[in-house]
């Protein structure tokens, strides 16, 4: 299985170079590099949370928790060779953090997030993305969380193993098994 | 970003209004809170130094309690006394049964 090649056409880890210099900056005690990281990484992040938790306002409380451990743990920044790996790593934690804490409590009810979202310029896909929604909420968190950092992030099986702490077979094979299951809903929605 | 066939046209939502200003507040709360920590402090606050401590503590007690202590040089145990010391240990005391003529000849009668 190849682990490293990219997703597809369009891969585009652009963002993590670009978070170089904000972490750099941000390390050495310069608030204002939090709100570069936001403008470059806060969709994505927003985007994983959304997808791990499958609720919007436990995602919008992950992505605060984020930043707020990147302003704890500013002293690690520096060192930190990968940011984008860093980041979904935080967030893939708060996330698990913050289901737990939700399993906890029990009496909340899940409701269907937008977990996709048709672009500004093309309104006419809304349905389409609502119909995406629903099918990837009934996907396991796991696997979900799986496709999006493949095929949304465009991390490699690898990162993705980093991020969420299991070997890469089996986060390939997480993305996989979310994939196939996702294609069998859409069959069964036609 | 990347797009497989399933997701393409399609992007995730999205931050809904007021969350970037809530994580920007919260993050430029805690770079307030907590200052960036100096050598001597990462150094006492670390991790692996704190398992090399517990773990140094762990080996003193365990060798405390496991190996025995080196044996000095003098006498031996008291099994090992000479048979003569030892019968001294053993001598009858007053009143026991083995003083049968007291029995017999004097206490007996006195009381009577």
């Amino acid at each position: 299985m190849d682990v490293e090649a990219p997703a597809g056409p369009g891969r585009d880890l652009e963002w993590g170079a670009a978070l170089r210099g904000p972490f750099q900056a941000l390390a050495g005690g310069d608030a204002a590099a939090l709100e570069t990281i936001w403008e470059v990484a806060s969709r994505r992040l927003y985007g994983l949370a959304l997808w791990r938790t499958g609720n919007a306002e436990d995602a919008s409380d992950v992505v605060q928790e984020v930043f707020v451990r990147l302003a704890s743990r500013r002293a690690e920044l520096s060192r930190v060779s990968t940011p984008h790996v860093w980041l979904l790593t935080v967030t893939h934690n708060a996330a698990v953090d913050r289901l737990r804490r939700r399993e906890r409590r029990r009496s909340e009810p899940i409701e269907s997030a937008a977990l996709v979202a048709a672009p500004v310029h093309d309104p006419g896909r809304r349905i389409e993305a609502e119909r995406m929604s629903r099918l990837l909420s009934e996907l396991p968190e796991a696997q979900r969380e799986a496709v999006a950092l493949r095929h949304v992030e465009g991390c490699s099986y690898r990162e993705i193993g980093r991020i969420t702490g299991v070997p890469t077979f089996t986060a390939a094979s997480r993305c996989r098994l979310g994939l196939a299951r996702l294609r069998r809903l859409m069959e069964g929605f036609r | 970003m990347n797009r497989d066939d399933l997701f393409r046209g399609l992007e995730p939502p999205p931050p809904p209004p007021g969350l970037r200003e809530a994580a920007l507040r919260a993050g430029r709360a805690a770079m307030a809170a907590a200052p960036a920590r100096d050598t001597w402090t990462a150094l006492f606050t670390s991790r692996s130094l704190r398992v090399a401590w517990l773990t140094a503590v762990l080996v003193l007690t365990a060798a405390n309690l496991f190996v025995p202590p080196g044996r000095a040089e003098g006498p031996g145990p008291i099994r090992r006394l000479d048979p003569e010391v030892a019968a001294i240990g053993r001598l009858p005391g007053r009143g026991g049964p083995d003083l049968p003529g007291i029995r017999e000849n004097g206490l007996e009668g006195d009381r009577l």
